[in-house]
């Protein structure tokens, strides 16, 4: 019942390549983070890009890009638990709020460094992720997505209750310290920076490169393996000694953690502002929604999906806000508005994906891999 | 990196990729990015002018002599109700002016709008649109909703930009990039108390509130109880309700209004609960004296049984003549505004607010020109030492500037709902004479705290 | 009393309108395993198609009702035919998401068509009630608990007795088996999409009913009816009215009294007080009051 789209991880990335090497069996390709060349100098690309684009792009595209990169953290994070483990979450966005209020009350209100005040983050979003799991064990696949919905709701009167840690009102404003040692990202006036944007973008950005880097080395370790295996067939999983027990848990701390993380940027750095009703309750669960359509549109079961899914998901309404030229029918007084046109698509793109590619992005792009490397051969 | 199979990855390569991407990176930096973080070149705020021209600055454009404000405001939600007269009346505000030469009788004003879909789930979206706006905006006329005020509070603290916000919270007066103008709806509700003892033979008489959960309820029931307090009164019932989305059940909440006897309720309500409210206070035959804040009010609460009960029960806290007043100069000018460039407005609340809000950013505006500044420090400064917010005695005028030099509006109007009237005067009628603008003790005393 | 039979028959009405909706979602669980988030997308527009043929055209209430049953039922028919018949076989989650995504789509289509704002079905009740117990008791609230046992009846003898309702419960018990014994399956999904879109616009009227409360928040009542159907079990119709009608006495008696009894907890409390019950119960029995126990093999 629980089953999710399993993700073929690695099946087809066995390339010609590492066949040709007599090197590669199926598993020693699966098990390396970055199994060619290409792959590295791919990496290297993007990297460069990371680095260059301050440099290059106007504030209000550091900005959604920033987002972008705060919601690939949670993406993570949800892919882990849903791509990975087979643990259906609605209520993700219950976790950024964690860590927002973690960020507000020990970054702002303790004044407390930000390698201090994001550890803490991860930690105490994981603590509290632990303790959804019980009802993970208790509960399968559309009877745990309610629950997680109910958590919404649960934390948007816990939220406006519980106000020496929320502030009361409603809003909460944040203002954290996000430097590393003498390096203030917030004001990095010693490369040429003249906007608080270009630093945020960098910080948020490495640290999607650490999430990422994370996952990748857990899904690929004994307990990544067990995960997939507790996804795929948990009861056949239990009797061949995977204890379901530690691994569900383990998947909602660390799907968590990713959250807390990403929740704090997003909450912390980016809005700099926590609202109660825009975190939890219904328009929680949008954004609870959101990162599912993230994690679908770029792959369930893939890393490097979870980050495209955002730039997707959260970035190409954007995109097409400051293209007005290229949909011609869109705007105030068409034939469609640009938000409801953008809520078409979101609700389109999900149900074109879950058609005609329930892998999402990942599947095709290994496909195109597998073509290309493979070539002039058929795969 | 480090935990690939040896074999297979050789260091040399990794070494090669990392130069590569530094080289690369390096070369990419020098080119930079325009000076400024608009995507417009009018923003450098570096050409110094001629003699008796203004420099340029975001938003401001000296060939063309157009200074361009921001709308951030819900166009695709159902909050619409409220934000589609509301940018209207800024609008027509600066047709008028324009027509009249504009700013200073020189530098004509363009608005742009820009969704900030308050309303939906979507929480990125006033701070995305701010962000695609601010280098081409002087400032931003209109930002509607308090979660939307919020979460671009510290990037206006960052850009140096002033907004005016679209709601009546007492906290925006604190708010160094703020504009907030009229009476808060601490006020609203302290002059209501003070009006419907005093005047409407409420002596004596049981008073109860029914407020939203939420930082908007509170600030409406901080009032009453700050204002049953020095008026000597013991509220008889508090009653809360969560926003219902759906037109929830309020049957809970104004049957123990109902129990307690309570001869008046003071509202504190989005029009949406406050359908529903009236719709289970009608079922339940409950007739008390609805005294709402301002946002209570909607023109379909004058429609249909729901009108015939609002007519008997019900009256709102607001401020401002009634629409159609001529002995207003305040008024006289806005239904000229409404004739010329908005002749399908239909009277309404919200329109004469988005009105009054144009009203206040133009005078600070004239200040800014008058002081050859528009840059957004200079509009700032503008508004620091602007001293006097006036509005043609369509409400009272402020003392204004920095916020310790601001004083909130302390006057308030006691309307009363009149369905017949709704082409006219949108079904809003003054209670009495002596319900314009009236202010008391207790209102001047209420503390503006959320 | 009188105080006390206001809270439990008014709060019966509203609990009716959620143990209509989540009749909706039973039918559709019962014979695909899916739960259909579109529900919410259904009820909207069978409320404005209502409101079209009732205000707009003028049609007569009694006539415009059925109408509305008609375009959903039809509407219902169109998603499972260009969309949920694709998805058959694929993982539970993957349809619940694309309900989800069918959700959005006709939010957007009504909103489109009919425009946000705040409008009025013109239903006959209005604000009329009755008395019963010296308490006034809303009209359209009777009659929302009176077409659910209706309903629900009809369900059980539907499921019992006919043909397709037999079909629909042997598809759900095991798909292959079922085709193997000569059912087709399109015809039971198509059916139980028709039916389910059927439900949505009889709920959304129903929910719509008070004066001025036809709005496009309208399909989140399908939202916050999860916590009646959940208490009841996903699968059972006589649980998603038992649900419905503990969940809506339940919010009354919450807002009512708990802030007397429990002050600490506050009268927002109520807000949540389903959401409360329903984990309170799924801890003790993980299927619902009256769900099936799902048997799992490996």
């Amino acid at each position: 019942m629980t089953t999710l789209a399993t993700a073929p991880e690695g099946a087809s990335r066995l390339s010609s390549r590492s066949r040709a090497r007599g090197l590669g069996t199926r598993a020693a390709a699966q098990l390396r983070a970055f199994p060619s060349l290409w792959s590295r100098i791919g990496l290297a690309v993007l990297a460069l890009l990371v680095i260059a684009a301050p440099f290059q792009l106007t504030d209000d595209w550091l900005q959604v890009l920033s987002v972008c990169g705060c919601f690939a953290i949670a993406a993570i994070g949800l892919n882990l638990l849903s791509g990975y483990t087979g643990q259906v979450s609605l209520g993700h966005a219950f976790f950024l709020a964690v860590g927002g209020y973690v960020a507000a009350n020990i970054g702002d209100k303790a004044g407390l460094p930000f390698v201090v005040w994001i550890l803490a983050a991860a930690a105490i979003g994981a603590a509290i992720g632990a303790l959804i799991g019980p009802f993970a064990l208790r509960l399968q696949g559309n009877y745990l997505a309610i629950v997680t919905i109910a958590l919404l709701f649960l934390s948007e009167y816990l939220f406006n209750k519980w106000t020496n840690i929320t502030g009361g009102g409603g809003n909460l404003s944040v203002d954290v310290p996000i430097s590393i040692g003498p390096i203030d990202f917030a004001d990095l006036g010693s490369v040429g920076f003249d906007s608080r944007w270009q630093g945020v973008f960098w910080l948020i950005w490495i640290l999607v490169a650490l999430a990422a880097l994370l996952a990748r080395n857990l899904v690929r370790s004994r307990a990544g393996r067990a995960m997939q295996a507790v996804r795929d067939r948990d009861l056949a999983a239990e009797v061949i000694g995977v204890s379901m027990f530690r691994y569900k848990l383990g998947a909602f701390a660390v799907s968590s953690a990713f959250a807390a993380v990403g929740g704090a940027m997003y909450l912390g750095v980016v809005q700099r502002n926590i609202s109660v009703s825009s975190i939890s309750g219904i328009q929680g669960f949008v954004l609870s929604i959101t990162f599912v359509a993230i994690i679908i549109a770029g792959g369930m079961g893939s890393v490097w999906g979870s980050i495209v899914g955002a730039l997707i998901v959260q970035g190409l309404p954007q995109a097409l806000a400051t293209q007005p030229d290229l949909l011609p029918f869109v705007g105030d007084g068409k034939a469609i508005t640009l938000t409801s046109f953008n809520n078409l698509l979101f609700g389109v793109l999900i149900v074109v994906f879950l058609l005609f590619e329930p892998q999402g992005i990942a599947a095709l792009w290994r496909r195109l891999k597998v073509r290309v490397t493979a070539w002039p051969s058929r795969p | 990196m480090s935990h690939s199979n040896p074999r297979t990855t050789p260091v040399r390569r990794k070494v090669l990729a990392g130069g590569l991407a530094l080289t690369l990176a390096v070369s990419l930096a020098a080119c930079g990015r325009s000076s400024d973080s608009s995507s417009n070149d009018t923003n450098n705020g570096t050409s110094s002018g001629k003699s008796g021209e203004l420099s340029a600055a975001p938003g401001f454009d000296p060939a063309t002599k157009t200074i361009t404000l921001g709308v951030l405001t819900p166009t695709s939600t159902t909050a619409k109700l409220i934000s589609d007269p509301l940018t209207a009346g800024n609008k027509a505000f600066y047709d008028q002016l324009n027509a009249e030469g504009g700013i200073d009788g020189k530098y004509k004003v363009k608005l742009e709008v820009k969704d900030n879909k308050y309303g939906s789930g979507d929480n990125t979206a006033t701070a995305t649109a701010y962000g695609q706006m601010k280098g081409n905006v002087a400032a931003f006329q209109q930002v509607l909703g308090t979660d939307p005020v919020h979460s671009i509070l510290s990037d206006l603290k960052d850009d140096d930009i002033i907004a005016g916000p679209a709601t009546l919270d007492a906290e925006w007066y604190q708010e160094p990039n703020l504009m907030p103008i009229m009476s808060p709806y601490q006020v609203e509700v302290a002059n209501g108390l003070w009006y419907y003892v005093n005047k409407m033979d409420g002596k004596g008489k049981k008073v109860c509130t029914l407020t939203s959960d939420d930082g908007y309820g509170n600030a409406g029931l901080n009032g009453v109880k700050f204002a049953a307090d020095k008026l000597g009164i013991d509220l008889t019932d508090t009653q809360k309700f969560k926003t219902a989305l759906t037109g929830g059940s309020y049957d809970a909440q104004v049957q123990s209004l109902q129990q307690s006897k309570c001869d008046a309720v003071f509202l504190t309500s989005l029009p949406s609960d406050t359908l529903g409210i009236f719709n289970a206070a009608i079922s339940k035959k409950f007739e008390p004296m609805w005294i709402g804040t301002s946002p209570t009010w909607i023109n379909l609460l004058a429609a249909g049984d729901v009108g015939k009960y609002s007519a008997a029960h019900y009256v709102v806290a607001a401020e401002g003549p009634e629409w159609g007043d001529t002995s207003i100069p305040g008024m006289v000018k806005m239904l000229d505004a409404v004739k010329k460039y908005a002749p399908k407005t239909e009277p309404n609340f919200y329109f004469a607010f988005g009105y009054l809000q144009a009203t206040a950013m133009s005078q600070i505006l004239t200040k800014a020109v008058k002081d050859g500044d528009l840059s957004r420090e200079g509009i700032m400064n503008a508004m620091n030492s602007v001293g006097k917010l006036t509005f043609d005695g369509a409400v009272e005028d402020q003392k204004y500037g920095a916020p310790d030099d601001r004083e909130p509006g302390r006057q308030t109007t006691i309307f009363k709902v009149t369905p017949d009237t709704v082409t006219t005067n949108g079904g809003l009628t003054l209670y009495a004479k002596d319900a314009m603008n009236f202010t008391s003790d207790v209102a001047k005393a209420v503390p503006l705290t959320n | 009393m009188s105080a006390l039979a206001d809270m439990v028959l008014n709060g019966a009405g509203a609990g009716a309108v959620w143990a209509l909706v989540g009749l909706g979602f039973v039918i559709i669980y019962k014979s695909t395993g899916v739960i259909n988030f579109a529900q919410g997308g259904l009820m909207l527009v069978g409320a404005y198609v209502a409101y079209n043929m009732h205000v707009t055209w003028g049609w007569p209430f009694w006539l415009s009702v059925p109408g509305a049953v008609i375009v959903g039922a039809l509407v219902g028919m169109l998603l499972e035919f260009l969309v949920l018949r694709h998805m058959i076989g694929k993982p539970p989650f993957s349809q619940l998401m694309v309900t989800l995504g069918l959700l959005f789509v006709l939010q957007e289509i009504c909103a489109n068509i009919w425009g946000l704002d705040q409008l009025d079905l013109d239903s006959p009740w209005g604000n009329d009630t009755v008395s019963i117990l010296g308490a006034p008791i809303r009209v359209d609230g009777l009659w929302t608990i009176a077409l659910a046992a209706v309903l629900v009846t009809a369900f059980f003898v539907f499921f019992r007795y006919s043909r397709i309702g037999l079909s629909m419960r042997a598809t759900a018990l095991d798909f292959e088996a079922a085709a193997a014994q000569g059912i087709n399956p399109r015809t039971v999904y198509q059916a139980s999409w028709a039916i389910a879109g059927a439900v949505a616009a009889l709920a959304a009227v129903m929910a719509a009913a008070a004066p001025n409360s036809l709005t496009p928040a309208l399909q989140l009542s399908a939202l916050i009816a999860f916590p009646a159907i959940i208490l009841g079990g996903l699968d059972s119709p006589g649980g998603a009215i038992v649900g419905g009608l503990v969940i809506g006495i339940g919010n009354n008696i919450a807002a009512r009294y708990f802030g007397d009894w429990m002050p600490w907890l506050g009268q927002s409390f109520a807000g949540v007080f389903p959401y409360v019950i329903m984990i309170a119960v799924l801890l003790v029995r993980p299927y619902g009051l009256f769900g099936t126990k799902e048997v799992r093999r490996i």
